[in-house]
């Protein structure tokens, strides 16, 4: 059965990248373009992974890892964190919400394949 | 605000006092009379006048000078006065300016912004679908081209060589047939032999038959049946001779037509041989040539294939590099909210702006090296190459 990822970030070019990377390595995507719209694609319906960006308009990557985890049916869903930030004090604040990894940007696509397939459910 | 730094405008008149007329016009007279009076023994007489006009000098110099620094001063405030208004008033045009051109600016980077981001859009939907069809055509077109026509040549060449294979047993079931023909030929050979036999043996009847006559007709009446008997055997030896002279004639014919049928089967065979010689040597032909095409296809594909998997390779890093727009993005958004919030911090001219808690702000709303770099005033990088890792928590 193929598996679904939500990819989370107000940009739409790193939407795209994403997505193709993960379309071609055979994974089903859903887009969101910021945390509110993520937690409305969480529909119950069964989500193998969630890749979000940190700083985002409306609802941050944080505050959405935060609401996710405390839904019971995404609780145990992994999160990896894809974002420009890479101060200390922020992967600390991703670690505490409940993020898996915390991946910098820009990405390679192979990189970001290998955390998905150590993560994703 | 420039002319604010200007020199001061000042009159020339305050620095010079002695242009007051009375004291101009007091100062010759008296030193002349002061001479005169010396010279001429009333020497007391100068020295009192000289004090009371020095003391009157003194007094009305004293006033002078007061009256300069007032006016001085008058000068002095009224200038302070124009400038305070005309900074004033800068301060508010600028401010109006301010006011008037941030809503523009921020309009401004959000469009430049937008357009980044649909081009970058465009141009990555452009390099997906490139990356689309070389993977396609890289894992499917040059490879199962290949390999069909390998494995089609490799089928193609098995079933020639069975062909061959059933024409070469075919044409060795000829040639038994032939060497059959050949032992029915040796067969005919002896029933010939045969039918003269039984020409030599029914000649030899007929003359014992004839001499069985000859002695019945001497032995006269007694010998009468047995000349019957005689004639019987020479009418029988007769026809055993017609008979074998038929058998004769019919195993000629038999052996001329087996003959000529060998003789037809072995220029078939012969023929055959000489076609299948040629044709495989022509079918080898065919398949080297066959072979080296296949070689040269399989190796253009090779070429094909790696030109397109480098190609994919650097469409893909350009996708990477189109991240960029993200990192823009991100810089023109803080960009612009710092200038909202500077706008609005002048909207309240009662508020005292604390700049390094303003900067401190500032810097705490980066989210990227780069930007840190920037604030800092040192030289940034293109890309936080140094950052680019995966934390695993």
């Amino acid at each position: 059965m193929t598996k679904r990822i939500l990819i989370v970030d107000d940009s739409a070019s790193i939407r795209q990248v994403v997505s193709t990377t993960l379309q071609g390595a055979g994974y089903e995507t859903i887009e969101a373009c910021d945390g509110m719209d993520g937690l409305k694609k969480l529909d119950g319906s069964k989500i193998n992974l969630i890749i979000s960006d940190v700083n985002m308009p409306k609802m941050d990557g944080i505050s959405f890892v935060k609401e996710l985890k405390a839904n019971p049916a995404y609780k145990f869903t992994p999160v990896i964190m894809l974002t420009t930030e890479s101060q200390e004090d922020k992967k600390a604040q991703g670690k505490a919400a409940g993020a898996k990894a915390w991946v910098v940007k820009p990405f390679q696509p192979q990189q970001m394949l290998t955390a998905v397939e150590k993560l994703v459910m | 605000m420039q002319q604010i730094a200007q020199p001061m405008p000042v009159s020339s008149d305050w620095k010079n006092p002695w242009i007051d007329p009375v004291c101009r016009h007091m100062i010759l007279p008296q030193f002349a009379l002061s001479t005169v009076l010396l010279f001429s023994g009333f020497w007391w007489l100068p020295a009192s006048v000289l004090g009371v006009l020095s003391f009157i000098i003194t007094i009305r110099l004293g006033r002078q000078v007061a009256n300069v620094q007032k006016q001085q001063l008058e000068q002095l405030s009224a200038e302070r006065s124009a400038i305070e208004q005309r900074f004033e008033r800068e301060s508010r045009q600028t401010l109006e300016m301010y006011r008037v051109s941030h809503p523009i600016w921020s309009r401004q980077l959000r469009t430049a912004n937008e357009q980044s981001e649909i081009a970058v859009m465009e141009l990555s939907q452009r390099f997906k679908a490139i990356v689309n069809r070389l993977s396609d055509s890289g894992s499917s077109d040059f490879q199962s081209d290949a390999e069909v026509l390998s494995k089609l040549f490799a089928s193609s060449e098995n079933e020639i060589v069975t062909v061959m294979k059933e024409l070469r047993q075919s044409q060795n079931s000829r040639r038994d047939i032939l060497s059959k023909m050949d032992a029915l030929s040796d067969y005919t050979g002896e029933l010939k032999r045969m039918a003269q036999e039984v020409v030599g043996i029914a000649e030899q009847t007929n003359l014992l038959a004839l001499n069985a006559a000859i002695e019945s007709a001497r032995a006269g009446e007694a010998g009468r049946g047995f000349a019957v008997v005689a004639n019987e055997v020479r009418t029988l030896s007769s026809r055993s001779k017609d008979t074998a002279a038929r058998m004769t004639d019919n195993v000629n014919r038999i052996h001329e037509s087996i003959a000529s049928t060998q003789a037809a089967t072995e220029q078939t065979i012969n023929t055959q041989t000489e076609l299948m010689n040629r044709a495989e040597q022509d079918l080898e032909e065919v398949l080297k040539k066959l072979k080296h095409l296949m070689k040269e296809h399989s190796e253009s594909s090779v070429l094909l294939q790696n030109k397109a998997t480098e190609t994919q390779r650097d469409v893909e890093d350009i996708l990477v590099n189109l991240q960029f727009q993200d990192r823009l993005s991100q810089i023109l958004l803080q960009v612009t909210g710092s200038m909202q919030g500077l706008s609005d911090k002048l909207e309240q001219p009662s508020e005292q702006i604390d700049v390094q808690s303003w900067l401190d702000d500032m810097e705490s709303s980066y989210a990227m090296q780069e930007q840190r770099t920037n604030h800092a005033g040192q030289k940034s990088h293109n890309s936080d190459a140094d950052d680019n890792d995966i934390t695993f928590f």
